[in-house]
């Protein structure tokens, strides 16, 4: 897959990728831009364009490495990148997903608790997202402050521990697809199984993308700055 | 593994046309018969995982069909003796050329040595570890309550996820819940998950 180049325009991007939609509005890029190119539009909002590509890339492509940009740019872009990722989990993908999970449920004609079941599962899974969330926001992102600005930090938790942190939560939503790709009767009305699928894909595909810059963009910049302060 | 063939066909030119083509082209034991009876006489010997090419005449007589039905190692290619030729791959016909034959073989036996990922009927004993995985039992729970070794329990548990797709131990229970392998009568299933 190509690399995108701040010559490139928003249309560029979309039409390569249209789950890039929610990533570039993160950044506050809107729609309407004729044909500025993405450099342009990065100047005009006031955005760091190698931060900017960098993430559009990494997001883009499972092996795009940005090595060139890390230096440009500060982990706090990322870590103010990321809180707006959890807000669009929080406020616009569970949502959703609740919503039509409910639909599902009402449009079931069977007398079997089944999909009952299922959302039980759900807010299962959701819990522990949001704890996983809240333990980024609470403990990770501070750490990530006080590394950069050079403050002593409490070395109980430290990005080694982060590093491995990820993964049952993962787990998790690929079950969820599985049991009802797989096991659940289909007495409900498909079109609403079919749009709940399709948005549980793309917020897992979303989560997974989200890891990515976790582990390709934040991780190695805060290796480098530990490296540079035990020098 | 090693790769077995069996030909059952009445005519003798046959069997050892199409035992010629195997030898050179692909690395398998084979072996001759003239009749089903012959080769029935003998199959408590020959392993249970094999393929076998066999006469159409013969291959939907009762007690043939009888034989393979439960056989579950066994894979069949049937034999037709006429001047036709086919694309199937379950299909040999006399005049298939060598290639066609062997690729057939090929795919017959890809077919069998394919593991059974994704078939999802578990054994009654891991359902039995599945039940007490989803009512909240650690494996030396598990273990002890089914007189097996922890090993073994972890061992039914890999099988579990593999055969299912379900990793987490909440899938599992959701899993168990909708099959009806517990009852949720007197439980509140949250408290489970």
């Amino acid at each position: 897959m190509d690399i995108f180049v701040k010559e490139h325009k928003v249309f560029d991007l979309i039409n390569n990728n249209y789950h890039l939609l929610p990533v570039i509005n993160r950044f506050g890029v809107n729609l309407g831009n004729k044909d500025k190119t993405l450099n342009e539009i990065c100047k005009i909002n006031d955005i760091n364009i190698d931060f900017f590509l960098a993430i559009v890339n990494t997001y883009n492509n499972k092996d795009y490495f940005p090595e060139k940009e890390l230096k440009s740019f500060s982990p706090l872009m990322i870590v103010k990148y990321l809180k707006k990722t959890h807000t669009y989990y929080t406020n616009y993908m569970l949502p959703k997903l609740e919503k039509l999970l409910h639909k599902l449920i009402e449009s079931d004609s069977s007398d079997s608790n089944q999909l009952i079941v299922i959302e039980q599962f759900y807010f299962k899974y959701k819990s522990e997202l949001l704890l996983h969330i809240k333990e980024e926001e609470e403990k990770v992102f501070p750490l990530v402050e006080k590394m950069v600005n050079n403050k002593t930090y409490d070395a109980g938790f430290n990005i080694h521990s982060y590093e491995k942190e990820h993964s049952d939560v993962d787990s998790k939503i690929n079950d969820l697809k599985n049991l009802i790709i797989k096991y659940i009767e289909p007495t409900y009305d498909e079109n609403i199984c079919y749009e709940f699928l399709v948005t549980l894909f793309r917020f897992e595909k979303d989560i997974n993308d989200h890891a990515r810059i976790e582990d390709n963009i934040l991780i190695p910049q805060l290796l480098e700055i530990e490296r540079a302060q035990n020098e | 593994m090693n790769k077995k063939v069996y030909i059952l066909h009445r005519s003798a030119v046959v069997q050892n046309g199409l035992a010629e083509i195997l030898h050179h082209n692909i690395n398998c034991e084979v072996k001759l018969f003239e009749s089903f009876p012959d080769f029935e006489i003998v199959s408590e010997t020959l392993g249970d995982k094999y393929l076998v090419l066999v006469e159409d005449n013969q291959l939907n007589s009762s007690s043939f069909k009888s034989f393979i039905r439960n056989r579950n190692g066994v894979s069949v290619i049937k034999i037709i003796n006429s001047f036709t030729q086919s694309t199937g791959n379950d299909t040999i016909y006399l005049y298939d050329n060598a290639g066609e034959i062997v690729n057939k073989v090929n795919v017959a036996f890809e077919q069998m040595t394919k593991p059974e990922k994704g078939e999802d009927t578990l054994s009654t004993r891991e359902i039995d570890v599945l039940k007490l995985v989803a009512l909240g039992y650690a494996n030396k729970e598990i273990a002890d309550k089914l007189h097996i070794s922890t090993h073994t329990v972890i061992s039914h548990r890999k099988n579990i996820t593999e055969k299912l797709g379900i990793k987490s131990v909440s899938g599992l229970t959701v899993y168990a819940v909708i099959n009806n392998f517990i009852d949720t009568s007197n439980i509140n299933i949250s408290d489970l998950l």
